[in-house]
């Protein structure tokens, strides 16, 4: 072989192994060798559609989605015969409180606060202390955490206000949500 | 009687078969061989370049393979996935090339030698050209009155209020670990095609 043809070979090389890997491509993918996409796409506009307008519309959660267990504290005194005056200031009572998750796909509950209101007031706050995976048709037991205090100053409220942090996907979703008094 | 003839020269082209071989230069021939080894290894480091909308799209990209998922979905294009097996052959081939013209010193070695160090540039190159297109891309976006652009490199939280919610997520754009092998590979290979320098015109 010469200069002449070795330069040749070396120019063409690229496009024959080029030319050579399509037409493999082409027989190994049974004559169809496509530009467009494949794979389970099919799939991909239902799965969207399901993911997000779930998602972008309004507050995810609503009030009757909860249910409130048992108060508990670790406080040696009867929770609803105690007066305000009795509650020790570093006393924390916990909740369990019962969640059916309204998505159709596992979410992070990144944090949960609820607020009970009256006269603009809040008179009790209590809020998730750890992060919970919701799995869709599962009910999560959610232990939100509050003062004690706040707990025997009230048992009516005029609004509820819950905000949350939802995670799923890579997109955090900062929300806010208003419910009914009692 | 032609030049080097009667004397043990051979000829080759009009060129006397000496001045066709690479310069007795050690230390260029060691270079040329960790270089055409590195070369072999570049498509098997990883991507080179990876796109994340929030866990939504994934796009891992080198000039030799390339996964795409969408929503957890794994998204393939077949005739890309050919080309870019293509490209990965030649990258080897052009790593094997330079190894045999540093080991050798035959009037065809530097030919393979500049054959093969000049194509890992030819990839880095590409790449960047490649995510250099998405500019034009942003501009598009921003037409199309979407709320944020993408990065060409770096990451960038973008948050929007929709009604009571506020979503927030990350893109992310970066060039990896291997994009940067990749480059100081091909830095050395065009150190060394450089060095050695192709032949001079043909004697007449």
């Amino acid at each position: 072989m010469g200069e002449g043809s070795l330069k040749l070979f070396l120019w063409l090389l690229p496009f024959l192994i080029l030319a050579g890997s399509l037409t493999y491509g082409y027989y190994q993918e049974n004559q169809d060798l496509t530009l467009f996409l494949t794979g389970d796409i099919q799939e991909i506009p239902a799965k969207l559609e399901k993911k997000f307008s779930m998602s972008m519309s309004e507050s995810p959660f609503s009030e009757s989605d909860f249910k409130m267990g048992e108060i508990r504290t670790d406080c040696s005194f009867n929770v609803s015969g105690s007066s305000p005056e009795q509650a020790p200031e570093d006393c924390k009572v916990s909740v369990d409180v019962l969640l059916k998750s309204p998505f159709p796909f596992p979410v992070k509950l990144k944090s949960l606060e609820i607020d009970y209101i009256k006269n603009d007031l809040v008179v009790q706050k209590i809020s998730l202390k750890r992060e919970v995976t919701l799995e869709p048709d599962e009910t999560a037991v959610l232990t939100l955490e509050g003062e004690l205090k706040d707990f025997l100053e009230t048992s009516e409220y005029d609004r509820t206000i819950m905000r949350f942090v939802i995670e799923f996907m890579g997109f955090t979703f900062e929300g806010v949500s208003e419910g009914r008094g009692r | 009687m032609r030049d080097g003839e009667g004397d043990g020269m051979e000829e080759v082209n009009g060129r006397g078969i000496d001045e066709q071989k690479i310069e007795e230069n050690g230390w260029i021939k060691v270079l040329a061989l960790i270089t055409g080894i590195a070369v072999m290894t570049i498509p098997f480091t990883g991507s080179w370049w990876i796109l994340k909308f929030a866990e939504v799209l994934i796009f891992e990209f080198s000039p030799f393979d390339m996964r795409l998922e969408f929503l957890g979905e794994s998204v393939e294009i077949p005739a890309i996935q050919y080309a870019l097996l293509s490209f990965k052959i030649l990258i080897v081939i052009s790593g094997i090339f330079i190894v045999i013209g540093a080991l050798t010193n035959k009037w065809w070695s530097r030919h393979l030698l500049r054959f093969g160090a000049g194509k890992p540039a030819w990839f880095v190159l590409g790449i960047l050209i490649t995510v250099v297109l998405f500019i034009p891309l942003n501009s598009y976006l921003q037409n199309m009155d979407i709320p944020f652009q993408l990065p060409i490199y770096g990451e960038k939280t973008v948050s929007f209020q929709q009604e009571n919610i506020r979503v927030s997520f990350k893109i992310v754009s970066k060039f990896t670990e291997s994009f940067i092998y990749a480059l100081i590979v091909s830095i050395l290979g065009l150190y060394v095609r450089f060095k050695i320098k192709p032949l001079p015109p043909k004697k007449v």
